[in-house]
């Protein structure tokens, strides 16, 4: 992706801090509305997780931010009838990050924050959005595939796992927005 | 802040995914309480449910009830889901495990074993067709969500979590067909467990 000018970084990193400011708003106000346990506290019960698990956690975390950077900054640029679908797709890749900054907590880790700014290129149209957002997704599978068998054995494997596979149907439908195969392999690798 | 539509959307995602990650507890406490399967155990259970799921697919290829459009994204579906029972085949071969075979009765009684109560041989609608595939995928993330906490090779591991993923795709196409422009019901949940 195309590493942004100094200008160009300043102006985007205030449309992503706005951005994201907005995003973790509505999902704030999500978790107010909902009025149930938070989801964070259900999600890491029951879980055993070690201190080297935080290292693969923290890298997936890592992941899930760009990818909320990504549909932050996106979603304005699409028409609606895409940009419910990435609506949808963002307030889900925030639970996953909350879901992953939990389980690294757990293992007494500290998650990192979210970068000040990320190489997102120039997108411009509903199609250059979507691309860039599905090749972000594709990259999180890849991880999570290579990662998980890493993770201590037993029901933490199994709960990113659950994060991988909703990642997966993100995948299937952007592509599909995109006008390719929406499910072009029976085994899901993100490569 | 007000709630608009966008909103209710985000909420009754978060909701979904609050009640689907209420389902972890239960699981663990029953887990606890049995020995550790052997991998060779866990792939016979996972083939079982993957031969249930072809059982079913070709059920609803023969009814006919399907429209043109529909039946081609399940024939495609169905091609991936017997490439999930070879991979599972070829890995018992290995693990010199005895192979399981579900005849069409055996499927019947294993669909009402998992609570799922619909009919194999009396479809009548497109509708109840795409009903059955979407409860099987379900069953089928759940057999793998189960295995993937339980599997020690790592080769198998993995070819659990890709095929997993696999199985949400097919879910999330399924409810598209099913429910169409109802995203919030094709990827209702942030973290899919399919079901037990």
């Amino acid at each position: 992706m195309t590493p942004l000018s100094e200008a160009e970084s300043h102006s985007r990193r205030t449309l992503l801090a706005a951005a994201a400011g907005g995003a973790l708003a509505i999902a704030g106000g999500v978790t107010a509305c909902s009025g149930s346990k938070p989801l964070r506290v259900k999600v890491r019960s029951g879980v055993t997780v070690q201190s080297g698990d935080i290292s693969i956690l923290g890298g997936l975390l890592d992941l899930e931010q760009h990818t909320i950077a990504a549909y932050t900054a996106g979603i304005p640029l699409l028409a609606s009838r895409y940009a419910k679908a990435s609506k949808q797709f963002l307030s889900q890749e925030l639970a996953h990050a909350q879901a992953l900054t939990d389980l690294i907590r757990k293992a007494g880790g500290k998650p990192q924050k979210p970068h000040s700014s990320y190489a997102l290129g120039h997108p411009t149209s509903d199609r250059q959005v979507l691309a860039l957002v599905r090749d972000l997704e594709s990259a999180q599978l890849a991880a999570y595939v290579d990662s998980i068998p890493l993770l201590t054995p037993g029901r933490l494997r199994s709960a990113v796992a659950a994060i991988f596979a909703n990642d997966a149907q993100h995948l299937a439908v952007l592509r599909q927005q995109l006008g390719q195969n929406p499910i072009p392999a029976a085994f899901v690798t993100g490569r | 802040m007000g709630c608009d539509g966008t909103r209710r959307e985000l909420v009754r995602s978060a909701v979904a995914g609050a009640a689907a990650a209420a389902m972890l507890e239960p699981l663990a406490a029953g887990a606890a309480s049995t020995a550790a399967p052997s991998d060779s155990a866990i792939v016979i259970r996972t083939l079982e449910i993957e031969q249930l799921v072809v059982i079913s697919y070709e059920r609803v290829l023969d009814s006919g009830l399907l429209t043109r459009a529909a039946s081609a994204q399940v024939r495609s579906i169905l091609h991936q889901e017997r490439q999930h029972v070879a991979v599972l085949q070829h890995a018992l071969r290995g693990l010199g495990g005895t192979m399981p075979h579900l005849d069409k009765a055996a499927a019947q009684r294993e669909l009402a074993a998992h609570h799922v109560h619909d009919s194999l041989a009396h479809l009548r609608s497109q509708r109840e067709c795409l009903k059955l595939l979407i409860d099987v995928e379900s069953l089928a993330e759940g057999a793998y969500f189960w295995a993937i906490s339980r599997l020690v090779d790592p080769v198998l591991l993995r070819a659990a979590v890709e095929a997993m993923g696999s199985e949400a795709q097919h879910w999330t196409l399924l409810s598209g067909i099913q429910h169409p422009g109802k995203l919030y019901r094709s990827v209702p949940y942030p973290f899919v467990q399919g079901s037990p």
